[in-house]
Order: C-alpha cells, then sequence, then structure tokens
C-alpha cells in the first residue's frame, strides 16, 4: 500500500504569512502534501528573505535559509492586498482554496472584512486560519510580539534555564524561533481539523491561534498544572535537578546531558561507566542517599565524563541504553545515525542557491508519499502560472498591474 | 497543482450550519503514557474523539504516581475528557478484549518502546485483520525502525534534537529543556493523525503513522541548521539576544524575579522605543542610532535599558510601551495565570465536570478556536478502569457474568 497519493492529496491552501509562525503552518501542511501558495507583499517580501542566513553572509532575497527552510514544497504569488484589485484577487485566489493561512493584525483582518460574515458568505466552505500573538480577541489583541515576547509570555521563558546558580541571570528563550514553530503545528493540527469538520457539516469555518496560548498548552505540565494544584509553581530553581539525579556535562569535544533518578536507570548509567567500585558503596544505593551524596556524585560523574567523546556517549547510549544524551550541534546532526537509518534530511535542490539537506516531517506515513523536494519559490515565481493560466486574467494586465506594483 | 471548482460539496450530509466537533464520531484505543502520547492523543479528545485510555494494571502510567515531585506530574492536564478502561494485555485473553475494541476503533496510539505491542501480538499488521482501515500512530524517542536503546525523556529530545545546544547564554553551557519537548512530539503526533484520518475520509484507508520525538525537536530549530549547511557554521546560543535586532533581551523590573522582554526590530522600531523612554541616555546617542550601531554596542545599551527597567513594574512598563508600539511584554509566571484577565476572557481555562477534592480543578483548553464548534461539558480525566462497564459491557457486549469472570481472573481490573 506504500506509495499511493499524498496524505493530504488536493488540499489547497494559501498562505499570507511573515517570518516562521504562519510559513512553518503551510510548510506542515505542504509536507503533508498539500499543495501551498505562498502569498508575498510586493518588492521585498517575506521578511524571512532578508533575516539571513546567507551563503557567506551575503544577503540575497532568493538566498535566505530561514526563508528556504520554511517555504519549500510551496509555490510563490506576489499580491499587495491592501489594493483594491490585489484583494479582488485574494478573493478570486480564495474561491479556489481550503485552507487560508494569515497572520494579519487582528485590527487589519478586521478592517480588510476578513473576520465579516460578508467574507464567510462569499467564501462558505473556506477554512480561515489566523495566526497572531494573542489571538483575534481581547484586549491584548494588537499587541506587537516577536518570538522572544511570546516565549516569555508564554511561561516557558520563566522557567528557562533550569538552574540552581545565578538567579540574577535573565530567563531566556529556547533556540531561536521555537515560540512560533510552536503555534505553526498547533495551527496545521487545527486547520485539518477544520477540514474535518467541513466533512461533516459542509461549511468552512475560522481558527483563531494565539501564539502565546500555544506556547503555555505545550508548556502546561510545568507552567500551568503546579499553580492549579496547590499554588506552588515552577521556577528555573525548582525545576533544576539536585545533583545527585542528573546534569549537563562537559565532555571532550562537547556536552551531554545525563538523568538518572530511579534506581534501575542509575544501574544502567553505572554500568555504561564500567561499573566502578565507587558508584556500588552503600552511600548511593537509593535516591534519596544519592541525592543526600550528590555533590560527591556530581564530581566523579564530570571526571569520568571530561574523558569522554560525544560518539562515545551516544554508542553507550544507543547500544546499552545508557541514559545520557550528547547535546548536538547543528553539525552533529549530520553525524546521528538514528537520523541518518530515518532518512530525515531531504535533499532540496534550489536553482540558485543550490543542493542541500533540509530537516523534513517527523512523521513517516506508510500509506502515502508526501515529500516532494520543490525548492522555495522566488519572488513571484508563480504569477503568471497561476494569475494567467489558472485564473485567467489577461497578460495585459499583469503588466499593468505590475507597473502599479499590486503584483 | 490542480484547481478544480468542485468541492465534492455535493457528496456532503445535508447538515447545513449544523455545530459539531470536528472529530465527533472517531474512536481512539490510547496505549499512550507519561507526557508524549497523551498530549496527542489529548489534542484529538478536545476535537470530540472518543479516546479510551487502555491501561494495565500491571504497568501504571508514571504520571498517575506521585513519584519525583508530585504538583510536577499533572496527569489530568494531558488526560482530561478521555476514558479508561483497564486490561492485562500480557495475557491472551487481554489481547483479544483489545482487539475487540480496535476493530470498532479508527485509531490505536502507543509511545511505547517499538515493538512492545508487536511482542503482545499487538503490532499493524494483526490489528489490521481486525480494523481493515485502521490508523495507527506510534511516537517512539528516535522513530520505530530504529533498532536502538536511546533514552526517551524530553530532555533527551531536546539534547539529541539540537534544542540544548542552541539554548544558553553566550559562552555558557547548554540548557537542559523540559516538558515541552515532550508535548512537541504530542502536537506532531495529533497533527499526523488529523493527516491520516482526513485521508482515509477521501481514500477509505488508513495507515501506520511512525513519529521521532527528537525529530519534532529538531524541526524547531530548522533555520540554524541551515546556517550550517550553507556555511558549515556552527551557532551556538544567543541567550535572548538575536543577530540583527537589537535590543533584544530580557531585562530586570520591581520585585523579586521580575522580568520584561523588550524587542525592537528595526531603526523605525528603535524610533517609537526612544520617545517611550523619553529622557533617557539611549535616547539621540549616536551610538545607537543604527540597528548595526546597537548590534555593535549591545552589551552597552542592555546595561543601560535593565538599569531603567529595573525600577518599574513590569506590568505598567509593558503596557506603556505597547501603547506606543513597542514589542514588550511580562515573564510571565505559573503562579500569575489565575490573574491573566486576558486568558480568562479568552477562556483558556477549562472547568471539568467534577473537580477531584484534592485539586486540579482547571485544565487548559487546546491551543486554538474553531468557531462553530459546541462546547461540551468537559470530563475530569478517568480513574483506572474508571469507564470498564462502558467499554466492555457498552461497546464490546460482553454481559455482567462474563466481565466478573474476566475481572476474577485478573484480565480487568477495577
Amino acid at each position: 500500500m506504500i506509495g499511493e497519493g499524498k496524505t493530504l492529496q488536493g488540499v489547497r491552501v494559501i498562505e499570507y504569512g511573515q517570518m516562521v509562525a504562519a510559513p512553518f503552518c503551510s510548510l506542515c501542511l505542504a509536507d503533508a502534501g498539500a499543495d501551498v501558495l505562498k502569498v508575498e507583499p510586493p518588492g521585498y517580501g517575506d521578511p524571512a528573505r532578508r533575516y539571513g542566513p546567507f551563503k557567506d553572509d551575503i544577503p540575497d532575497q532568493e538566498g535566505s535559509g530561514l526563508f528556504l527552510y520554511l517555504n519549500t514544497h510551496k509555490k510563490g504569488l506576489t499580491l499587495d492586498i491592501s489594493k483594491p484589485r490585489g484583494r479582488e484577487i485574494l478573493d478570486m485566489l480564495l474561491d479556489h482554496c481550503d485552507v487560508f493561512v494569515h497572520d494579519l493584525k487582528p485590527s487589519i483582518a478586521e478592517s480588510m472584512g476578513i473576520t465579516s460574515d460578508g467574507f464567510r458568505e462569499s467564501h462558505p466552505a473556506l477554512v480561515v486560519t489566523s495566526i497572531t500573538p494573542f489571538g483575534n480577541t481581547g484586549e491584548l489583541r494588537d499587541y506587537r510580539m516577536y518570538d522572544l515576547n511570546v516565549f516569555h509570555g508564554g511561561g516557558e521563558g520563566y522557567i528557562t534555564p533550569p538552574g540552581k546558580s545565578d538567579m540574577t541571570k535573565p530567563p531566556i528563550k529556547a533556540a531561536w524561533f521555537v515560540s512560533d514553530y510552536y503555534s505553526g503545528i498547533d495551527a496545521a493540527s487545527a486547520s485539518v481539523a477544520a477540514l474535518m469538520q467541513r466533512e461533516l457539516t459542509g461549511n468552512g469555518t475560522s481558527v483563531d491561534i494565539s501564539k502565546v496560548e500555544s506556547v503555555l498548552g505545550i508548556n502546561r505540565l510545568d507552567v500551568a498544572t503546579p499553580f492549579f494544584k496547590d499554588g506552588a509553581f515552577e521556577t528555573r530553581q525548582t525545576l533544576a535537578w539536585p545533583p545527585g539525579m542528573g546534569g549537563v556535562y562537559k565532555c571532550r569535544d562537547g556536552y551531554a546531558i545525563s538523568f538518572y533518578h530511579l534506581d534501575r536507570v542509575w544501574q544502567d548509567m553505572i554500568k555504561a561507566m564500567g561499573n566502578p567500585a565507587w558508584a556500588r558503596e552503600e552511600r548511593f544505593s537509593s535516591r534519596q542517599k544519592r541525592i543526600e551524596n550528590g555533590d560527591e556524585i556530581h564530581d566523579r560523574f564530570e571526571g569520568w565524563f571530561s574523558e569522554q567523546t560525544k560518539a562515545g556517549l551516544y554508542q553507550l547510549g544507543y547500544e546499552q541504553g545508557a541514559p545520557v544524551a550528547i547535546v548536538a550541534s547543528t553539525e552533529d546532526l549530520f553525524d546521528l545515525r538514528h537520523l541518518k537509518e530515518r532518512e530525515f534530511f531531504v535533499n532540496v535542490t534550489h536553482p540558485r542557491v543550490g543542493s542541500y539537506p533540509y530537516p523534513s516531517l517527523p512523521a513517516k506515513f506508510s500509506g502515502s508519499v508526501n515529500t516532494v523536494g520543490r525548492p522555495a519559490p522566488a519572488l513571484g515565481q508563480h504569477n503568471v502560472e497561476v494569475y494567467h493560466k489558472q485564473l485567467g486574467i489577461a497578460v495585459d494586465e499583469l503588466r499593468h498591474l505590475a507597473w502599479e506594483r499590486v503584483i | 497543482m490542480r484547481w478544480t471548482l468542485d468541492y465534492g460539496l455535493s457528496s456532503y450530509p445535508e447538515r447545513q450550519n449544523m455545530q459539531t466537533l470536528p472529530l465527533s464520531g472517531i474512536r481512539v484505543a490510547d496505549f499512550g503514557w507519561m507526557g508524549v502520547g497523551p498530549y496527542a492523543t489529548q489534542m484529538l479528545a478536545l476535537l470530540g474523539a472518543e479516546v479510551i485510555r487502555l491501561e494495565s494494571s500491571r504497568v501504571m502510567d508514571p504520571f498517575r504516581q506521585q513519584r519525583i515531585k508530585p504538583q510536577a506530574l499533572g496527569f489530568g492536564q494531558v488526560n482530561f475528557h478521555k476514558l479508561s478502561a483497564s486490561v492485562d494485555f500480557s495475557r491472551p485473553e487481554g489481547v483479544e478484549l483489545v482487539k475487540k475494541l480496535v476493530s470498532i476503533s479508527d485509531v490505536v496510539a502507543s509511545n511505547f518502546r517499538p515493538g512492545t505491542l508487536e511482542r503482545r501480538g499487538l503490532g499493524y499488521n494483526e490489528l489490521l485483520k481486525v480494523r481493515p482501515d485502521l490508523i495507527m500512530i506510534m511516537l517512539s524517542n528516535v522513530g520505530g525502525t530504529v533498532d536502538n536503546k536511546l533514552p526517551g525523556f524530553a530532555m533527551f529530545f531536546a539534547a539529541f534534537g539540537g534544542v540544548s545546544e542552541l539554548t544558553r547564554y553566550p559562552g555558557d553551557v547548554p540548557s537542559v529543556l523540559r516538558s515541552s519537548m515532550d508535548l512537541t512530539a504530542g502536537a506532531n503526533g495529533a497533527f499526523a493523525t488529523l493527516c491520516a484520518l482526513y485521508h482515509r475520509r477521501k481514500t477509505g484507508r488508513g495507515q501506520y503513522i511512525d513519529i521521532s520525538a527528537s525529530e519534532a525537536a529538531t524541526r524547531l530549530v530548522g533555520d540554524s541548521i541551515m546556517d550550517y549547511v550553507l556555511n558549515k557554521r556552527i551557532r551556538g546560543g544567543l541567550g535572548n539576544q538575536d543577530w540583527l535586532m537589537s535590543p533584544h533581551n530580557c531585562y530586570p523590573c520591581k520585585g523579586d524575579d521580575e522580568w520584561i522582554s523588550i524587542a525592537v526590530g528595526s531603526d523605525e522600531e528603535w524610533s517609537i522605543f526612544c520617545r517611550a523612554s523619553e529622557g533617557q541616555n539611549w535616547v539621540e546617542n549616536p551610538e545607537f542610532a543604527t540597528s548595526y550601531l546597537r548590534k555593535l554596542n549591545e552589551q552597552r545599551l542592555d546595561n543601560l535599558i535593565a538599569g531603567w527597567t529595573a525600577s518599574q513594574d513590569k506590568h505598567v512598563l509593558a503596557k506603556r510601551l505597547q501603547e506606543a508600539g513597542v514589542a514588550a511584554y511580562p515573564s510571565t509566571k505559573g503562579s500569575e495565570l489565575a490573574s491573566d484577565r486576558n486568558l480568562w476572557e479568552r477562556k483558556l481555562f477549562l472547568s471539568l465536570d467534577k473537580p477531584k477534592p484534592d485539586g486540579e480543578p482547571v485544565v487548559m483548553r487546546a491551543p486554538w478556536r474553531i468557531d462553530n464548534t459546541p462546547e461540551p461539558s468537559w470530563r475530569h480525566e478517568p480513574s483506572v478502569g474508571e469507564n470498564n462497564d462502558y467499554v466492555f459491557g457498552e461497546l464490546l457486549g460482553l454481559g455482567k457474568a462474563q466481565r466478573e469472570k474476566l475481572i476474577q481472573e485478573g484480565i480487568i481490573s477495577c
């Protein structure tokens, strides 16, 4: 049964999005086989085109790594939707699509009539997915928030990084755009759920994603639960492991994380270390005792880890089940056996940038083949194909639209 | 790309304007335990699927147990509005019961170690015999096809996945990340299941989906991976900083461990920020006039701003900066959710039908609002085997005597 079409075969998506969240939503849909048309403002396009990283750091609007990653498998259009004819053309596009993903500021979406009953009536089967910092309702809906603000506003910042040491240091955000990715996958799920609902009702609907709520939601175990339970809540300090339960250790060529909270896991760890005599002593025989003597364990572990390599530690985990994970750098990811075996990186050839491996969907579907490897579009690359050949707009008008910077 | 105008609307049932949950009528047999699997099926339950936890009375979900820090294990946060049936599927009679349930289910979800269900005779190929269009979702640490013993906790997904390396103060050690990495894997599981359900709706065919939790984490750093593939440059952590924008950091505020995040994305936003912070010594200072100069002099600028914010209330300052048009927001603590007017107005929190005496009366909704969706009465998280009568009696049609026999034999526990 392998290879029978794509999972989201025939689902047509229009994306009007910037940077990470909305583009990642439609990337997930594209990875699952949907046809995605990305609509960008004429001229500069999606700011992700200007963010980089660029090859050799030389700015190139067709060569930004952020843009290339988030927009593979999509076709690209330019359109100024704030101009009347641009707006008409957007409506024509929406007449031919199933899901419209956008990240318009709620007040702007409202002034454009995208949230109105009339819009809904003229596109009865359309799913409209909006991704905004605080959602489409509430007093904060028009707040300006970057990924940094969303990550901290969603509560994950306050518990990052867990550690006992210096609490005068600020909480930090994870990686570069993590909170945007969280809301992107949530928006993708909700969009498909809305398509399932359409199967039952015949009607399209609106999906409202709040980025801050996505961060809160995905941190519900550490951020929300404790409060509702008994008033105690987690901080960077309370979430730190006591010595004797785990830690971040320096090894010869990087770092590794080990966590050995249970007797069974502790046994796996010391076995991987070659069952040193010290670890078999009575003082380390239970979790409570290990926490009491945690500083000694920490010192011993630091010594042992300092002689290990990441490759060796990975092997101990892979073959013996040692509770240790190397802290993989972006370079290490290309050496990890489990990623190689799964062919997680998929080669995508871009006519201008070249052929490089890109991360793919973390799900393998037995019943469908999804990855097509189409490179991210150049700005306005598919204008003629879509506007002229599919929507039937005369080439003569396209010339005018280009001159007027509508496309 | 095909551009047909036919939505296939003629094939839709005549139920216009009907309100329904997207997954009503879908049943999920849920082997999920701990964080990853239960979060995936929690999302499905919130969309209206009937999710039945299949719990072996021999191996308790660790999240049900109060172990390391009882308050940190939010079983209810990832298991409400589900049902529970307890069955010992290490025994053949238990396996038969599970198969019977699968035969009337649409989805089977599991985050057991790959091979666990297969050893019990509950692998996908076996289950297809009782349910030919079954969707099975298998979540694991690095993917079910990889024969490995690698550990399977959230912080390891972040480490293998490349997130920890990129999360740190500049020059400092990498960070441990916590349950967000479990739930990221679960969110990907929910997405894949929804796609497979849509696919089945259109084609009549089910499928097996194999999801890697560490790959789900790696997706979160794809942009940094691109820096490596394009330039062979290995990124580290920037703390809160950005490589173009400045200021872009968390600054201390009045009180104990209170912070505000401020991000200035362009020179235009910088002039707005300067107007909102009139009188401060960065205003009209040529050292900070452009984003390039601000980035070069970032440390000094950060120190100046930190000095300015330290005496201010984070909520008042954030509001003032936002009103001027600057991206600023307080760092939210879990303890502040109870008084977050915006979140309560948006009904982010749900009350369950039967608050337990020991707490957890409120849980968090799905991270989306879908219009025209009815609001059901949300059920509390089930105790082990709470719905045995419904599942074994009503659904599987076992009479009372049969059920009692199975209980006596220990196949069903109560």
